[in-house]
């Protein structure tokens, strides 16, 4: 994989933020539970030399696979507004001028909702008797380590927030823009701002998705969003039962011309290796094998993606 | 020593109190110089339609309409929420629009923990809807037939 995207020049142009010459793979899915962090630890241990960021910061766990030692851990924090009462004068213009209702104003005072505010600090620009000054708030953490090989970063956000972008921001800027290892983001569930923000910089989109219909769905609604951002994709298929009833997420890829790019079985021997906290690609011959396809396979359409449209 | 008035809501109505300005909440209950029980005045309900026959919007903050109904004039007034859209902190912004109209009470089947502490704070009583109309939830609140809201969930704060 990594030679591949080294060898490729339109990946070279398409220098972002986080990589300028390594590949950065995301791995998404329309809703929790269905194998992110499965698919993203286990392609990062078969590509054996690799950076596995956990964007997941409501949950991660990609850790409790790596057991990184960890070597930093840093504090995230966001600007809040403090508010003065004594200078307050309840003119009320802080609490007009915020665009995320982060303030209200209730017997003559601004009355702030911190897990509201997106710090932008107009709210202390405007405030005509400088009443108000801007303090950090603890938000979450960012811890990385290494794992063998392979370098772990972690994003966690503190417990009641709101959001996690905060952490998000910081995790991603933790990549070196000389890196040369391929990069797999562990995303957050769902199609929100937080996914929005952790796929940014990926150069290709893995979309994980369950055989039933409310999978199909969920699969459906990520596949919009990654079309969206113009990213190319292809679909793991999980927990695919053999014999069983048709794959609605399945029907999904072939109605949709999405590629499928490998399909998970549902068993109990993965199973009880991943509830251990056990890498299956680590362990089993076959899953070694499973996780090494799906890395070639992924490799394959991105060259594919890139030849359509030399743009990217 | 300069008196205040403060509307208390409660849940047989609203409780307008006297008090000196030393006193300043109910713990302060002998500073309290006369109590009279008044039904409220103007009561928010949140809709989808302009219609005062129609149901109550399930959710408070993203509700396209608030109802204001006046019990001393039995008139209706109609405010189109411009928290509606927002892209969040809606309850907030909603409740902020109930204060600033001067409202004694809300009606509604449920509201976010921030919302309700704008509207705690602006000591407007949350009544928990029992469903029918917009028109029957007056009449019951009226009757004194109205529970009180006793929770707030926990808000949706940006997660769609």
């Amino acid at each position: 994989l990594r030679e591949t995207f080294l060898d490729c020049p339109s990946f070279m142009q398409a220098s972002t933020a986080v990589s300028n010459n390594a590949a950065t793979v995301a791995v998404l899915s329309g809703k929790g539970g269905t194998g992110k962090t499965l698919v993203a630890v286990n392609l990062a241990t078969v590509a054996d030399e690799a950076v596995y960021v956990d964007c997941d910061v409501e949950g991660p766990n990609g850790h409790l696979f790596f057991r990184p030692a960890l070597s930093d851990e840093e504090v995230v924090t966001v600007k809040v507004p403090e508010i003065d009462a004594d200078r307050c004068t309840g003119c009320r213009k802080c609490v007009d001028f915020c665009a995320f209702n982060a303030l209200a104003f209730v017997r003559n005072m601004p009355f702030l909702f911190e897990e509201v505010c997106h710090s932008c600090g107009g709210c202390a620009l405007v405030c005509p008797t400088k009443a108000i000054r801007e303090v950090d708030r603890v938000v979450g953490t960012v811890s990385s380590g290494m794992s063998g090989n392979i370098a772990v970063h972690t994003g966690s956000l503190r417990i009641g927030d709101a959001s996690g972008i905060p952490i998000i921001k910081r995790l991603l800027g933790k990549i070196s823009s000389k890196e040369y290892r391929p990069i797999f983001i562990d995303c957050p569930p769902g199609s929100s701002c937080a996914v929005m923000e952790s796929i940014q910089d990926a150069d290709f989109c893995v979309l994980v998705a369950e055989p039933t219909v409310f999978g199909a769905h969920n699969l459906a609604m990520v596949h919009e969003l990654v079309t969206l951002f113009g990213k190319p994709c292809g679909v793991v298929l999980n927990k695919c039962i053999e014999d069983g009833d048709a794959n609605p997420s399945e029907a999904f890829c072939l109605e949709n011309h999405v590629p499928i790019l490998a399909r998970i079985p549902f068993d109990s021997e993965l199973g009880t290796l991943n509830s251990e906290g056990r890498i299956i690609a680590r362990e089993s011959e076959r899953f070694h094998r499973l996780f090494a396809s799906l890395l070639g396979n992924i490799e394959k359409e991105a060259r594919h993606e890139t030849a359509l449209d030399p743009q990217r | 020593l300069e008196a205040e008035h403060t509307a208390f809501a409660t849940d047989k109505g609203v409780a307008v109190v006297e008090t000196d300005v030393a006193g300043s909440d109910v713990a302060c209950i002998s500073k309290i110089r006369t109590v009279e029980w008044r039904r409220p005045v103007k009561i928010a309900i949140p809709m989808i339609e302009q219609d005062i026959n129609a149901g109550i919007s399930p959710s408070f903050g993203r509700a396209p309409w608030f109802l204001f109904y006046d019990t001393d004039t039995s008139e209706s007034e109609w405010l189109r929420n411009i928290a509606a859209d927002s892209a969040g902190g809606a309850g907030i912004r909603a409740a902020q629009a109930v204060v600033d109209i001067g409202t004694n009470a809300l009606i509604t089947h449920q509201c976010g923990d921030n919302a309700g502490r704008v509207l705690s704070n602006a000591k407007i009583a949350v009544y928990r809807s029992t469903g029918g109309t917009a028109k029957e939830s007056i009449d019951a609140l009226i009757a004194g037939d109205l529970p009180r809201l006793s929770e707030f969930h926990a808000g949706f704060h940006g997660r769609v």
